[in-house]
């Protein structure tokens, strides 16, 4: 992952907002008239304090104080001032849990930790606390997804992103490349991020079809940073309903379509997405109909043994995908970005 | 009075030296009067962490020559911990990880910040071995920037102390009980204590080295009015420190700014162009508002971090390559605008808060150690965290009573004034400030709430559009 030695690169403020809203879409930046405390706008972030038994404060980034006192019960009362506020995401924190979060990570950090070991710390620690009723979270991603052992993660994101590879995403409107990233991991970490303005900059000019311009945006990429492990090339909106989308196959049959374009495609890549499956039945029935082998069998084999060695699910206890479409689907919709000067 | 400073930071050291001279006359092509330059003492560090002097004095000459060269002046900014953009604190590994350096909290355990995506350890104010090193890298920066400055009057400011915003600690009751029996000390005293003696050893240290007279700004962290050692520092230095981000919307960003109009001692005030790569997404017309909105309120003296980041930076003015970027023209109509904003004396509410009453707010906060600065980073102000609000400032009722400053008659809150002159709609959310000018008196009103807003200004009706920043010129000097 990255650290203090990671080079940041070339970009501009309008792609970068673009890139981080689509998963973050509460990150999404608005202007400062935008946060008057007027109480009409939906969304925000509810913030409450107690003692274990009383509200000592509740406040919200878009109306100020809602409230200053009341009787405190737990999540039936966070979720019912989150619905008075008309949001979703709330956060309730007992009047010590600020300092026995300092406390407990202060007792466990070391300064050898990395960020994956620091990440994971952190994330322990708030599911501690959730534990003993000192956070609530609304709504709570961290009760229902497990926290591997750091050296799950850690072989997770060495077949994600090996050792001298790099990554690239790169999403448009239109013609016009609109926002992407290009990464690449050396030495154990991400030495470089590079932004849009790389990628306009490596590229050169686009002809402005995502499918056939990401052969060059590729091309470019394995020039300045070396060869690509993966990347994703798409219109940002498809990205957008993917990413929201309930409905299980969206991302398969996305690729299947060139709706969306996955280029090279790795192994974890191609289970995340469903695509191998799809792939290796299409395969297997074209052999199917040249002879009576039983391609059901062999292809429910093939997808097993793949599993085993590169299914990100199977590794990790969860779909990272699945819990950012819940997560997704709770946000309100990214505002419109207005355009404006990057 | 001097003339305002309007300047942009250059991360110099992550740009070709080549390009120094044609990044220091772009931003000044573009309307600033001065070049921010933020000394990183990590990259001035030998192996054991004492500053590299001669590398100080070679970089400093060569920046300070361009600079006065394009007709601009220079703001040190030295830290030691001078910007967020910056790896381990700003500070050399050997002093960093040094033990006897270190914050610990009540139980004892270490203290930490984020560094990027790691974390590393917070140093104790109190230590020290912390303040000795500090204050030695000071020094060495001062008086390599003096020896280097090609005339009289080119380093314009020179700002010390913590200037990064800082997200996990700055809570009254996380204690850096380094060297502290924590049972038996008030933390807020403490904390206010171990601030003020470090920031003054900081600003000796710098006289000393041979800082230009009146150039000197005590980098506070967090929210000013809001600190306790602000408000006692603020008696006899001038202060240093960053405007709220866009989120925290529009009234806590005047609110904010309004205190750099009633300093005795001076202000320098940090807006942004783009932020650090980890942090919170912000457009470039938003930082423009916020700025926007600073000036309006009475800031003269900013910088506009970054300039020119050279990387490790989204959305700084220019590029990489010292190229501007879009919003570049936008800056620089700004900058004229703000150069039109009358100047004169200040004659609206003050804005001060007595420091014993800041620290009983802090004492009752209901969030316990959730840092006051994250907090105020989401616009919630100490009153509305406190279960015991500052409310109404003594010292400004005392100084009303006693007859010294102008009635009040605007508020910050919403209130009609009820002065001749002008009138807002009373259901509407607007800021006003009065300027005696020599021609007269000018009047600026900020609208802070969602719709527009109507408002009477020497019986001439105006609408002020969500966000705006309206400034109105009338002939007739009236109250006062």
């Amino acid at each position: 992952m990255a650290d203090g030695t990671t080079r940041w690169s070339g970009m501009d403020t309008r792609s970068w907002a673009r890139l981080v809203s689509l998963v973050a879409p509460g990150m999404a930046p608005l202007p400062p008239r935008h946060h008057a405390r007027d109480g009409s706008l939906p969304g925000g972030l509810l913030l409450v304090a107690h003692d274990g038994t009383r509200v000592l404060r509740a406040l919200h980034t878009l109306r100020g104080a809602v409230a200053t006192e009341g009787p405190w019960a737990g999540r039936e009362t966070l979720a019912a001032l989150a619905a008075q506020c008309d949001t979703r995401f709330a956060v309730a924190l007992r009047r010590d849990a600020a300092e026995r979060f300092m406390e407990r990570v202060g007792g466990r950090c070391t300064t050898a930790d990395d960020a994956v070991d620091t990440t994971l710390l952190a994330l322990g620690v708030l599911r501690e606390l959730i534990d003993d009723g000192a956070l609530d979270v609304l709504p709570s991603p961290l009760r229902s997804v497990p926290l591997p052992p750091v050296e799950v993660v850690r072989a997770a994101w060495d077949r994600v992103l090996p050792d001298g590879h790099s990554a690239v995403i790169a999403l448009f409107e239109g013609p016009a490349l609109v926002t992407g990233l290009a990464l690449r991991r050396r030495g154990g970490v991400i030495d470089q991020v590079h932004g849009v303005e790389s990628l306009r900059a490596w590229s050169g000019p686009l002809g402005g079809d995502f499918r056939r311009d990401h052969r060059v945006i590729r091309a470019a990429v394995e020039r300045a940073l070396g060869p690509v492990a993966v990347g994703l090339f798409a219109p940002e909106a498809t990205v957008l309903d993917l990413l929201r989308a309930e409905a299980p196959g969206g991302w398969a049959r996305a690729v299947a379509v060139r709706d969306v374009m996955v280029e090279p495609m790795p192994p974890w890549a191609a289970m995340a997405t469903g695509v191998s499956a799809l792939r290796a039945a299409a395969d297997e029935s074209r052999r199917w109909a040249f002879s009576a082998d039983g391609w059901l069998a062999k292809t429910t084999r093939k997808v097993i043994d793949l599993a085993g060695t590169v299914d990100l699910q199977a590794v990790l206890g969860f779909d990272p995908l699945a819990v950012l479409g819940v997560v997704l689907r709770e946000s309100r919709t990214r505002p419109t970005q207005p355009d404006e000067p990057a | 009075m001097d003339a305002p400073i309007r300047a942009a930071s250059l991360r110099f050291t992550r740009v070709d030296p080549s390009r120094w001279p044609k990044v220091v006359r772009t931003l000044v092509a573009l309307g600033f009067n001065a070049v921010d330059l933020p000394l990183v003492w990590r990259e001035y560090a030998a192996a054991d962490g004492s500053p590299d002097a001669a590398r100080l004095a070679h970089d400093l000459a060569g920046l300070l020559r361009i600079v006065a060269d394009a007709g601009a002046r220079a703001v040190l900014r030295l830290g030691p911990w001078p910007v967020a953009d910056v790896a381990g604190l700003g500070l050399p590994d050997a002093v960093l990880l040094d033990p006897a350096v270190r914050s610990h909290t009540r139980r004892r355990n270490p203290r930490w910040v984020s560094d990027h995506l790691r974390v590393v350890p917070l140093p104790s104010l109190r230590s020290a071995a912390y303040n000795t090193a500090a204050r030695a890298w000071i020094t060495a920066a001062v008086e390599a920037a003096a020896a280097a400055a090609p005339a009289p009057g080119v380093i314009a400011r020179v700002l010390v102390g913590h200037g990064a915003p800082t997200l996990l600690r700055d809570a009254p009751d996380d204690l850096d009980a380094a060297g502290l029996d924590p049972a038996a000390v008030d933390a807020t005293a403490a904390e206010a204590d171990a601030a003020r003696e470090f920031l003054l050893g900081l600003a000796a240290a710098a006289r000393a080295a041979g800082a230009p007279a009146g150039s000197l700004r005590l980098a506070i962290q967090g929210d000013p009015l809001a600190s306790v050692a602000a408000a006692q520092l603020a008696a006899d230095e001038g202060l240093a420190w960053s405007a709220l981000p866009t989120r925290a919307g529009v009234r806590a960003i005047w609110r904010d700014a309004r205190l750099a109009t009633t300093l005795a001692h001076g202000h320098h005030l940090d807006l942004r162009a783009g932020h650090a790569p980890l942090e919170a997404p912000s457009r470039a017309t938003d930082a423009l508002d916020v700025a926007r909105v600073a000036l309006g309120a009475g800031a003269r003296d900013v910088t506009v971090l970054h300039g020119c980041a050279g990387g490790d930076w989204v959305g700084a003015i220019l590029d990489e390559q010292g190229e501007p970027r879009l919003a570049a023209a936008r800056w620089q109509s700004l900058l004229a605008w703000a150069d039109a904003l009358p100047e004169g004396a200040e004659r609206s509410r003050r804005i001060g808060r007595d420091p014993a009453a800041i620290a009983r707010a802090r004492s009752a906060t209901v969030f316990g150690a959730l840092p006051l600065a994250w907090l105020a980073r989401w616009g919630f102000s100490l009153d509305e965290v406190s279960a015991e609000p500052v409310g109404a400032d003594a010292r400004e009722q005392a100084a009303v009573a006693a007859g010294e400053a102008w009635a009040p008659a605007f508020t910050m809150d919403d209130q009609t004034d009820p002065a001749p002159g002008v009138s807002l709609d009373p259901a509407g959310a607007a800021m006003v400030r009065a300027v005696d000018t020599a021609g007269g008196r000018a009047w600026v009103l900020a609208n802070v709430g969602g719709a527009a807003v109507a408002a009477t200004v020497g019986g001439a009706a105006h609408a002020l559009d969500p966000g705006a920043v309206l400034v109105v010129q009338t002939e007739e000097q009236t109250g006062g």
